[in-house]
């Protein structure tokens, strides 16, 4: 008797472990999605952080080679185009001592699949001046190539400065 | 008792609890006051139910998941409906941000001045045809086919109102010649409007799917623990249902069918103890009952014998007393001891010895059988010579074998010389089994008797060339 109560215990324990190990698989694409939202985060983060030490080298890693971005009118292709825009843009010049930054609640992402859509609302702070230079949103299009999310369209317009 | 001494008191409990007789459990079970079918049925009801509960908890848990289901086609359509009606938003806000990119963006770019408002307002009027279908098909997006929940029906309204306020806005500027700052403004920020209260009307049903799609799993992990544990709890109460039951029946019959072999050979001076309440217990009950009344009887006939043999052997002394006499005098008169006798005297005299040695004979055989009956036997264990036992058996058959043309032998083996028993009844079976020997053997036949140590023990056999002993008195042969 002992011996089939050691066994049902046994067999008891062992579903329970299968029903675990099933509750693991179902939750990874959940986990999945958390990471791309991080990662797609993480080239906003990336942004502000090259347009606070104007590193226009570090701002490029975040583009797409066939990528395009529409700022003030004016359509940009490819990365050497955007580069260019960047290379004359007001946050990379010396002179400006701004730092960039987004509220959290500025922020918004979707994802789905390898592609997904990326939305901020830059603030660049003059600090001589401790006021907001200018502030841009930037509607972005994301896509996972290689492993990396990366911009693939970028539009940018004036911002209401409200949530 | 010595396990119990040297083990500590918590695995004696458990091992109590295994013990499958000794188990607590199961002697509450046994003494319950009910039937054995109530039992069984109690048992069977108790499983019954806890399958009725897993089969209730299965409908319920359906049930839930259906709701659930059709909650997520709810939010499905809604979800569809207002990523119309953002992408539409979205449509327009990048056309308007385009044309009119304010300010701030022309900083960015680092492009000297902003672009001239009527460079911008030649800009909406070429696209004002692409935003006016643009803004229509939002229009439309935002009539949706279904019922808005509350907390979305106020952005509902307010895209639907900027909507409208957007395409006033547009066809101001679109039919007017005049430069309006004011009005590209107002263009752009309801564009942005539109695009903030869209996407917050797809965000929001988005997470409420994700929040229904995470609770639907949790709900899942939840049922499926839920159903394991139901189903582990069904096969252990089974298990130990069964097990108790089937002990609280096993070991009662067992005490019983010990009780009965105790009774079959003899023993009457134990009860079974049946703790049952039910019908075990009155078996355990009428066994008691039975083994009372067979040791009653017992006594009774061991008594009756008892004084039957006494009977008998003191009847038999009282017997030979005068046979003594009667065989005493009829031997004086056949010696002719008190003078002579006629030829028919002679022939009476010697009928009557005859007579009286045959009663004297059969008043032995009674008197040994009370002896035995009595356990009055008493054995003279004492060394005497075999050989000289067999002789003598042999010595008093010989004349008859003679008579009957039967020749007699004996082997004496060398080692069997002095032996330990009762001499006298050595030579009875010996003179017992000669004149059996003689009595059956024919004429021309023969019988040999033989001695041997075999492993200790000394055999004694008589063998002769008669029909032998029938199979079924060879089991009598030692009665």
């Amino acid at each position: 008797m002992r011996k089939l109560l050691v066994t049902v215990a046994l067999i008891g324990v062992g579903v329970l472990i299968a029903g675990q190990g099933a509750w693991s698989k179902s939750s990874g694409p959940s986990a999945q999605k958390l990471a791309d939202f991080y990662r797609i985060d993480s080239i906003e983060k990336t942004w502000h952080k090259a347009a606070s030490r104007k590193d226009v080298d570090l701002m490029m890693t975040l583009w797409a080679p066939n990528a395009t971005a529409t700022i003030a009118g004016q359509t940009y292709r490819g990365k050497k185009a955007i580069r260019q825009l960047f290379e004359k843009a007001a946050p990379f010049q010396l002179q400006n001592h701004w730092e960039s930054d987004t509220p959290a609640y500025k922020i918004r992402i979707t994802v789905n699949g390898d592609r997904g859509t990326l939305y901020f609302e830059c603030h660049y702070i003059d600090v001589d001046t401790q006021k907001v230079a200018i502030a841009v949103g930037a509607d972005q299009d994301v896509r996972k190539i290689n492993g990396r999310w990366l911009i693939t369209k970028l539009i940018s317009s004036s911002v209401t400065l409200k949530p | 008792m010595s396990v119990a001494a040297n083990t500590p008191r918590s695995d004696v409990g458990v091992r109590r609890l295994f013990t499958r007789a000794d188990n607590p459990v199961v002697r509450v079970v046994a003494r319950l006051p009910a039937k054995l079918r109530t039992k069984l049925l109690a048992a069977f009801l108790a499983i019954a139910a806890l399958l009725v509960l897993v089969s209730l908890l299965g409908v319920r848990v359906l049930g839930q998941s259906n709701s659930r289901s059709e909650g997520l086609g709810t939010l499905q359509k809604h979800q569809a409906g207002y990523q119309a009606i953002e992408a539409q938003a979205t449509i327009v806000r990048d056309i308007i941000g385009l044309c009119a990119g304010g300010t701030d963006v022309f900083k960015f770019a680092n492009r000297g001045k902003a672009t001239p408002a009527s460079k911008t307002n030649r800009c909406l009027r070429s696209k004002g045809t692409v935003v006016t279908t643009a803004l229509t098909d939002l229009n439309t997006a935002a009539q949706v086919n279904f019922k808005p929940f509350a907390d979305e029906a106020a952005s509902l309204r307010a895209v639907r109102r900027d909507t409208r306020e957007l395409r006033r806005v547009m066809g101001t500027i679109t039919s007017s010649k005049r430069l309006s700052k004011k009005l590209q403004k107002r263009a752009g920020n309801l564009a942005n409007d539109l695009k903030f209260a869209s996407d917050a009307l797809a965000r929001r049903t988005t997470r409420q799917t994700d929040l229904l799609v995470a609770a639907n799993r949790s709900s899942y992990g939840s049922s499926r623990n839920l159903f394991i544990a139901a189903a582990a709890g069904a096969v252990v109460l089974a298990l130990l249902l069964g097990y108790v039951l089937s002990w609280s029946l096993i070991g009662p019959i067992q005490r019983v069918v010990g009780r009965l072999a105790g009774i079959a050979s003899g023993d009457f001076s134990r009860h079974v103890e049946v703790a049952n309440r039910d019908e075990l217990g009155d078996l355990g009950a009428r066994v008691n009952e039975m083994n009372d009344e067979l040791q009653r009887l017992y006594r009774e006939l061991e008594a009756a014998s008892r004084h039957k043999s006494e009977f008998l052997a003191n009847m038999s002394h009282e017997l030979r007393t005068p046979l003594n006499a009667i065989l005493g005098f009829s031997q004086v008169l056949e010696k002719r001891l008190f003078g002579e006798l006629n030829e028919k005297q002679g022939e009476y005299v010697e009928d009557i010895r005859s007579s009286g040695n045959h009663l004297l004979s059969l008043i032995n055989d009674v008197l040994d059988l009370s002896k035995v009956e009595a356990g009055q036997i008493e054995l003279e264990v004492a060394p005497f010579s075999l050989r000289e036992a067999v002789e003598r058996g042999i010595v008093m058959v010989r004349e008859r074998a003679s008579k009957n043309e039967v020749a007699l032998a004996a082997e004496i083996a060398p080692e069997v010389q002095v032996v330990t028993a009762d001499e006298r009844r050595i030579r009875q079976v010996l003179f017992n089994l000669l004149s059996n020997a003689v009595k059956f053997t024919p004429a021309g036949g023969r019988i040999e008797v033989s001695t041997a140590r075999v492993d200790g023990q000394i055999h004694v056999a008589v063998a002769d060339n008669g029909p032998g002993m029938a199979p079924k008195d060879r089991d009598r042969i030692s009665e």
